[in-house]
């Protein structure tokens, strides 16, 4: 237990600078483009697809 | 390879996955361009470019799109200040839930039987995980409890600051003696959930009350500007820069602030001085974004670009009138300093008790009630209804100024209407349109010619009405354009005089058209005052207008003729309202800003937001009356769930208060209590989104 809770909370620490580090990034910035921009086709993809299909 | 440059563009009207479509397949059209991205929440688009790329040409490909864009402003200081501010809030969050989780883990393992050497060990692990969140997470709390009490004021926030300090001194003491309660589990849990509340309040003000969203409310797009040797053009207002020469035509609202050059004019200056008479400005004389043209066609120099004008200016007044702090809630403030005072006087008749005899143990109960006896209502409950409400009210088209709003629209007695735009749709139309028979299809296409030359409604009206029955615009010149306020607007065609007003269009003598202009009522608008005199609410009519049509107006509403006032003046109008302390005002138009000022509650309906803007406390986005049974609904439903809180809140801790103060308040209680107590009011709070009449 005197290893493994340390261990966890290091763990902890860990995902807390990652956080921090991506806050500071701006990735928290937008939180409404995302969500309709995963709607939409790659274009060179769906060419790609299209192509493919002919 | 060419160094690339980054560009920067604010662009409006983006809101769908399909807009953004669109707005990618700029890399085509702009090409070659790079990183292309767009940012919905702050409407921002960006992309690095060659330098050689010129910012008309990006503007230009964008409103072909169908999207409105300009240049993006510089950012503020207040602005980047907000983004830190922002961030760091983010971080403090991030802390808190970080200590908050971890603790909560250590805590469960104690309360389920851990003793000795290993409940020691946990316990030092929590006092560690505590002090980041106690310290770095709380600090906008101690802040501004200190800046209140410098101000000699009680806030909400000093309670809390109180049952923080309280229980880490209690916790950390009962640590190093080995035994004790240690409360840092609810330290913690209420510390995470008052940045939570408030971190999100921050977003969706910032997201609704931006003022880039109280730029989108205004009406005037497009400006007449001056061309050197060539015919003027139409464009955005947006684009026009210092040194730019436009003109404003009679009725028009100045969209820039300017000098005026060449002629004199009279001007409506009500939305800048609240003066309602208009006013005279001599050739040089600074003129500001908002006046109205009252007179003839006016030009004017243009000073300042749109972003930097005074009217932006008092937009950004608003904005910060918005972002006060929750706690500046009146309301909220009474209940959450009786609150405190009754806490503190029962923790303090707790410590005389066992004073002398068993002090410890008094101690020990004094901050065992100050920690358990939650402020969450009052704390981030309350402020969460208050927001959520705000939201709900911005999505259906009601912004709403600060939520005191809630509570006022609950007293309202009175209801005044403004007739012009509210009652009805204030846009002067074409009622009809008869032709005689010498009104020849050449006769349609060389009128169409004329009226295209005006912005005035009558002119629009029939440009209209000819566009709509598929006449083309003659090629022939019109010479000696003359457009005289009260008189008309004249033209020559062919060597033949035309002349229209507003009631009828004339060659020479023979009239070619019978027009009748006037404005029509809305057809919700019946429905809503039925239901208001249901309510047992009084309904006004106040309008400038003549009082023939007022009575006609208010005929067809079923408004009593005793209650319309017809040709009001602005100070009639504050008079009246006066004597109507608890009226509600329905305003639109710049002759009414003052009369929305004074009224009890001030709501101002789209159009007229530029002239009410600082006076009043509702918007309408939407020319919809309806949205004012919805506003006393929506206030009706955030009383209810405050109140139902309130109670809930004071209940739980008046017998979890006397619990605490009778000594039977383990640790293990308090901790399931907090969060659980805290978490209902947030779901309780949550109900405002739902429920109530369909809001679509």
């Amino acid at each position: 237990m005197f290893v493994l809770l340390p261990m966890a909370l290091l763990f902890a620490f860990g995902f807390l600078l990652a956080f921090i580090w991506a806050a500071r990034k701006g990735q928290f910035d937008d939180l409404e483009t995302p969500k309709h921009r995963i709607l939409l086709d790659d274009e060179k993809d769906g060419k790609e697809y299209q192509e493919a299909r002919r | 390879m060419t160094a690339l440059k980054d560009f920067e563009f604010h662009v409006e009207g983006v809101h769908c996955a399909n807009c953004l479509r669109k707005i990618d397949s700029l890399k085509q059209s702009l090409a070659p361009i790079e990183s292309l991205n767009f940012d919905m929440s702050h409407n921002r688009l960006s992309f690095k470019g060659p330098e050689s790329l010129s910012q008309e040409l990006v503007l230009d490909e964008v409103s072909k799109l169908g999207f409105a864009g300009r240049e993006y402003d510089e950012e503020s200081e207040i602005d980047i200040q907000a983004k830190k501010d922002n961030v760091r809030n983010l971080i403090r969050l991030g802390v808190a839930a970080v200590s908050t989780g971890n603790i909560m883990l250590l805590a469960a393992s104690i309360y389920s039987g851990a003793v000795g050497v290993e409940a020691q060990f946990m316990n030092w692990l929590m006092l560690l995980l505590a002090i980041p969140a106690i310290t770095y997470g709380a600090w906008p709390l101690y802040r501004s409890a200190w800046a209140d009490l410098k101000q000699r004021k009680v806030s909400v926030d000093l309670p809390i600051v109180i049952a923080i300090m309280a229980g880490s001194v209690l916790s950390t003491h009962s640590i190093f003696r080995g035994e004790g309660d240690v409360y840092f589990d609810s330290i913690t849990a209420l510390i995470f959930l008052i940045l939570a509340s408030r971190y999100f309040l921050s977003r969706v003000q910032a997201k609704y009350f931006g003022v880039g969203r109280l730029q989108n409310l205004f009406k005037i797009h497009k400006v007449k500007k001056v061309q050197e040797g060539k015919p003027s053009v139409v464009v955005e207002v947006e684009s026009l820069r210092s040194g730019d020469i436009v003109i404003v035509g009679p009725n028009q609202v100045i969209p820039v602030d300017g000098e005026l050059i060449e002629r004199a004019a009279s001007l409506d200056t009500s939305l800048i001085s609240g003066e309602s008479r208009p006013r005279s400005f001599a050739p040089g004389e600074k003129v500001y974004m908002g006046m109205k043209n009252c007179g003839g066609d006016i030009t004017i120099l243009v000073t300042t670009r749109f972003e930097k004008s005074r009217i932006n200016k008092m937009l950004q007044d608003v904005e910060s009138a918005v972002n006060l702090k929750p706690r500046s809630i009146e309301f909220l403030d009474k209940v959450g300093q009786s609150f405190l005072v009754v806490v503190m006087i029962a923790a303090s008749l707790t410590l005389m008790y066992f004073w002398g005899h068993n002090t410890e143990e008094g101690i020990r109960r004094a901050l065992a009630l100050i920690l358990v006896a939650c402020p969450c209502t009052f704390a981030f409950g309350t402020p969460l209804v208050f927001s959520l409400g705000m939201v709900k009210a911005a999505k259906n088209g009601l912004l709403i100024k600060h939520p005191s709003v809630f509570e006022k629209i609950q007293k309202v007695k009175d209801i005044v209407f403004d007739k012009t735009g509210t009652l009805t749709d204030g846009r002067y139309e074409l009622q009809s349109f008869s032709a005689m028979e010498s009104f020849t299809d050449l006769e349609r296409s060389r009128v169409l010619t004329l009226v295209s030359q005006s912005e005035h409604p009558v002119s629009r009206s029939i440009r209209d009405e000819l566009l709509k029955q598929g006449v083309v615009a003659s090629t022939e010149k019109t010479e000696a354009i003359t457009e005289i306020p009260t008189r008309g607007l004249e033209g020559k065609i062919s060597g033949r005089h035309y002349h229209v007003n507003s009631h009828e269009v004339r060659r020479e003598n023979e009239v070619l058209v019978k027009l009748q202009m006037g404005d029509q009522v809305w057809p919700e608008a019946a429905k809503v005052v039925k239901e208001f005199q249901r309510q047992g609410k009084s309904l006004y009519v106040l309008s400038g207008d003549n009082t023939d049509n007022v009575q006609a107006v208010a005929a067809d509403l079923g408004i009593e003729p005793s209650h319309c006032f017809s040709e009001q003046s602005p100070e009639m109008k504050n008079e009246f309202l006066e004597q109507h302390p608890q009226a509600m005002m329905l305003g639109d138009g710049a002759n009414d800003s003052l009369a929305l000022a004074k009224a009890y509650v001030g709501i101002a309906a789209n159009g007229s937001l530029s002239s009410s803007l600082k006076a009043s406390d509702v918007y309408l986005m939407k020319q919809d009356l309806r949205l004012l049974s919805q506003l006393s609904q929506l206030s009706q439903r955030v009383r209810d769930i405050i109140r139902q809180n309130l109670t809930a809140a004071v209940f739980y801790n008046v017998v979890v208060g006397a619990l605490a103060i009778t000594g039977y308040i383990h640790p293990l209680l308090a901790a399931v209590l907090m969060p659980l107590s805290s978490l209902s009011q947030l779901l309780s709070s949550l109900r405002i989104l739902r429920g109530g009449q369909s809001w679509t």
